[in-house]
């Protein structure tokens, strides 16, 4: 039979590849990580749009300044030092002189310099950061951050709405390595916002000559400490060690020669990390129970604080829970130590207020123990019967149909069965869930958020004002719930025209009360834990907000 | 049967503009955009956004500019370089000209990527997504086909059994589940092949084995009904009775006559492998085209939606035009007018 020969033929086709599969080695300069399935959306400063976008242009566009992990303290970009004008609204940068623009050359292999039509190399001027904030502002880019940038810049506003041709922008180059920037109010956090990525310098030349495909390899031209080798679209990109970043305290020089990022599923990181294949790796929480168990690999296994805050939103508005009695006995009820063990299998902390303690200026679990909302059944049912009465109803069976909105993902559907279970458990309140695919629930949660929804914040920059203001400020763009509250907005209004941090903090502090436990407008739940394995030969450092430091990260032979 | 291949095509060009009539309206029905992020953007942004791309327009409008990009074929001036190329899927230098370029078909952008056109993701995912759907039909005829004769010839054997038992096992275990568990027990605990990947020939055999035995485990089944439906035939006594030998009897009788309705099967499962599976490619990390048929429709990416629709019915309708000629060849009663 012919099919019998094609037996033959396929049998040894799978022994000829089979013998070339084996012949693979590990290189011990190059780290391989994994960066979640598909291709990053852009690596174009001012078009970038989530976290992983971010942290991979961050490898080759410095920030002006940058927040360290460890320290929590403002560190140098690409600048040598900076100061603030008495009326706290100028801030001026001194550049370091003589970064070299660069890029890699695919056919000497190396990372060179690039040089203008003159001949002269190209370094990185305060015209470069002028244009890039000019660029993320202006309305045709697009610029996803330019929301939270254009407040802080003089006229970004009016800019970037198009009101205005942007000619009173107040960003200024001084002189070749002076940048300023004007802000209409002094805010406590105009730093970090300085240092958003869609602020970041960007090499107006490349972006006219090549468009939109100016990130490719074969355009892009960076300064930071690492160039873009290659990227295979939907499969990897590799950054290489660029010798002539001359390092300053923010970003020191790369030490790993290349970094590979793989675009790989969760499920297939894990395994191609136990394969050896890959140096560290974030790890579904479903994995945590095998992981701990295993004697080796529970070695490698890190539980790091992370930088995102998950809660739960009533919408104010939406019967039943236009009453705050409903509201605080919906809060009271959830067990969050539960939640954390059995759900989240240890991969969180209880949250009591909304932002992560590990954000600047938030509350802590040490120095704040009666900040917040915690699980209280004696609490719940007292305010459910207050609740009650203030509705004048007669008992639960009488409240209206609650539905609770999330996103249709194991994930989501697994939390949302354990909050299902305790309201009925502790309040007696069956409530039905709506599973939903992602774009119909943000585009509802946007138009009309449901009575209930889940929400979770993952932070723009490190401050507590952009958890709490920047969300829940009344007629806000992501106060889904349409809270409003003049003594909420009071105090981080306050909180942010401060600039004595102990005071800012303070004024957190209240606000964070108000809205959880005055108001119980949002159910804090967790706080985020990164589980994270990590080969024993990989030094590397770890930054709640996925904005990691790879080029603090080393691998040592064994 | 010319004529009949050409009646099939421009039937084809109907079906086509139908599909994407009903993609195009069903697309945007559903809530939310492109640009419907976690964070909503600011209205002067979106509004740019919009213009940008066209989608300020009414859907009408937009559904005819989207044809005329993707129908109308036009000439440019200027060198062909990289960044051109991806405006249209066909570009080609126009013989009597230096510069003169002939373009046609431009599936438009992909909203989820500031630098690749969907032209560019044909031109550079499919042919990943082909390579594995080919040689995972290869692989699932060259197992099924056998799988299901010899248990239709050996009958309640244990041959029969055993070749049914794993066509049940194939088609019972979803790829889903068997693709990690091979990935793990073969990449991770034995160490005998790289887990994902694409392009040498050691990352081919995982994938190519998990997508080709689901679908040999079809082939099998139906290979098996339709032969002992013809072993009954008058015409497989009478080839016995004139002395053929059994081998001869088998294949050039019993196995053509069986093959009808077994590449009625064929013919679509090809054109499904051949775009590419979401699963398979997801799990064993294939940079191909399957992804962005399920990530194109949950991040509303308009034209990839669009472009990866009408490539899949596109294939359909040839796969099954291909069938048809197929049905002549193997049974040379059936005619077409």
């Amino acid at each position: 039979m012919h099919s019998k020969n094609l037996w033959y033929v396929t049998l040894i086709v799978l022994l000829i590849a089979l013998t070339t599969g084996l012949t693979q080695a590990q290189d011990d300069a190059t780290i391989q990580l994994s960066g979640g399935p598909g291709d990053p959306q852009s690596i174009d400063p001012q078009q970038g749009i989530n976290m992983r976008d971010w942290y991979l242009l961050n490898l080759l566009f410095p920030g002006l300044v940058s927040l360290d992990e460890e320290s929590n303290q403002l560190e140098p970009g690409f600048v040598s030092s900076w100061e603030v004008s008495e009326d706290g609204l100028t801030t001026t940068f001194h550049l370091l002189e003589g970064i070299p623009w660069v890029r890699y050359n695919a056919e000497t292999g190396e990372v060179e310099q690039v040089m203008d039509d003159m001949g002269n190399p190209r370094i990185v001027t305060a015209h470069d950061v002028v244009y890039g904030f000019r660029r993320a502002l202006h309305p045709e880019t697009g610029t996803f951050s330019a929301f939270m940038l254009a407040p802080l810049v003089a006229g970004g506003e009016a800019f970037n709405a198009g009101e205005s041709d942007g000619s009173d922008l107040g960003v200024q180059a001084i002189d070749d390595f002076t940048f300023s920037v004007t802000a209409p109010i002094s805010v406590g956090y105009a730093l970090p916002l300085y240092s958003l990525m869609s602020a970041r310098p960007s090499p107006a030349w490349a972006i006219e000559e090549f468009g939109n495909r100016w990130i490719e390899p074969e355009n892009i031209q960076t300064f930071g400490p690492y160039a873009l080798k290659d990227w295979v679209h939907e499969d990897s990109m590799t950054f290489v060690r660029n010798p002539h970043w001359p390092g300053s305290d923010g970003y020191a020089q790369a030490r790993a020669a290349e970094i590979v990022f793989r675009f790989l599923d969760q499920g297939v990181s894990l395994r191609e990390y136990e394969a050896g294949n890959l140096d560290t790796v974030s790890v579904p929480t479903d994995q945590i129970p095998r992981l701990k168990a295993d004697p080796e690999l529970s070695q490698e296994l890190t539980l790091s604080p992370g930088a995102c805050s998950f809660v739960l939103g009533f919408h104010t508005n939406k019967a039943p829970f236009d009453n705050v009695h409903i509201r605080r006995a919906f809060s009271y009820a959830i067990d969050r130590e539960l939640f954390v063990d059995t759900v989240l299998q240890g991969a969180g902390i209880p949250a009591r207020w909304i932002t992560p303690p590990s954000i600047y200026l938030a509350p802590t679990p040490e120095t704040d123990p009666d900040v917040g909302i915690a699980y209280d059944p004696m609490k719940a049912d007292e305010e459910l019967a207050a609740g009650l009465d203030s509705l004048g109803l007669a008992s639960v069976d009488e409240l209206p149909p609650i539905t609770v909105y999330f996103r249709d993902s194991e994930n989501e559907n697994t939390r949302a069965q354990f909050f299902q279970v305790i309201w009925e458990d502790e309040l007696g309140i069956r409530v039905e869930l709506a599973p939903q695919d992602v774009t119909t629930y943000w585009s509802r949660a946007i138009e009309d958020a449901g009575p209930i929804h889940f929400a979770g914040w993952c932070p723009d920059y490190n401050d507590a004002n952009n958890f709490l203001r920047d969300q829940y400020l009344s007629g806000g763009q992501y106060n889904y719930g349409k809270y409003a509250s003049a003594a909420f907005d009071d105090l981080v209004n306050a909180a942010q025209a401060e600039s004595d941090a102990d005071t800012r903090r303070e004024l957190y502090r209240q606000a964070e009360n108000q809205i959880v436990v005055d108001d119980a407008a949002i159910v804090p739940i967790s706080w985020g834990v990164v589980p994270t394995l990590t080969k024993l030969n990989l030094t590397r450092t770890f930054v709640p907000s996925s904005l990691q430091a790879f080029w603090k990260w080393e691998k040592t032979s064994e | 049967m010319t004529k009949f291949i050409v009646r099939r095509l421009s039937w084809m060009i109907l079906v086509l503009l139908v599909v994407s009539i009903i993609t195009f309206i069903f697309m945007h029905a559903v809530p939310g955009g492109p640009f419907t992020l976690e964070r909503p953007l600011p209205p002067a942004t979106l509004e740019q956004l919009q213009i940008r791309y066209g989608l300020h327009l009414s859907l009408p409008e937009q559904y005819i500019n989207y044809m005329t990009n993707l129908i109308v074929p036009v000439v440019t001036r200027g060198r062909l370089d990289p960044a051109s190329r991806s405006d249209y899927l066909i570009n080609f230098p126009l013989p009597f000209s230096d510069e003169l370029v002939f373009r046609w078909m431009d599936f438009g952008p992909s909203y989820k990527s500031t630098t690749r056109t969907v032209n560019d993701i044909f031109r550079e995912n499919l042919p990943l997504s082909a390579q594995l759907g080919l040689q995972a039909s290869i692989f699932a005829i060259a197992l099924g086909l056998p799988l299901g004769v010899i248990a239709a010839l050996r009958r309640n054997t244990f041959y029969d059994y055993f070749g049914m038992g794993i066509a049940i096992f194939g088609v019972s275990i979803p790829v889903i589940i068997s693709a990690p568990i091979l990935q793990y027990v073969i990449g991770v605990q034995l160490g005998w092949l790289p887990l994902s990947g694409w392009g040498k020939p050691s990352q081919m055999i995982l994938p190519v084995v998990t997508l080709g035995f689901s679908q040999s485990a079809v082939i099998a089944r139906v290979t098996r009904a339709s032969m002992l439906q013809v072993l009954n035939e008058d015409f497989v006594r009478t080839a016995h009775a004139k002395g053929l030998r059994e081998r001869q009897v088998v294949v050039g009788h019993v196995l053509k006559n069986a093959l009808i309705p077994v590449v009625t099967v064929i013919g679509p499962m090809l054109a499904f492998l051949i775009t590419g599976s979401f699963i398979v490619e997801t799990i064993f990390a294939i940079p191909g085209m399957g992804r962005f048929f399920v990530v194109s429709l949950f991040g509303r990416d308009y034209s990839v939606i669009m472009g990866s629709i009408l490539l899949l019915a596109t294939l359909v309708v040839l796969a099954n035009t291909l069938v048809d000629v197929a049905y002549a060849w193997l049974d040379p009663r059936i005619r077409y007018y």
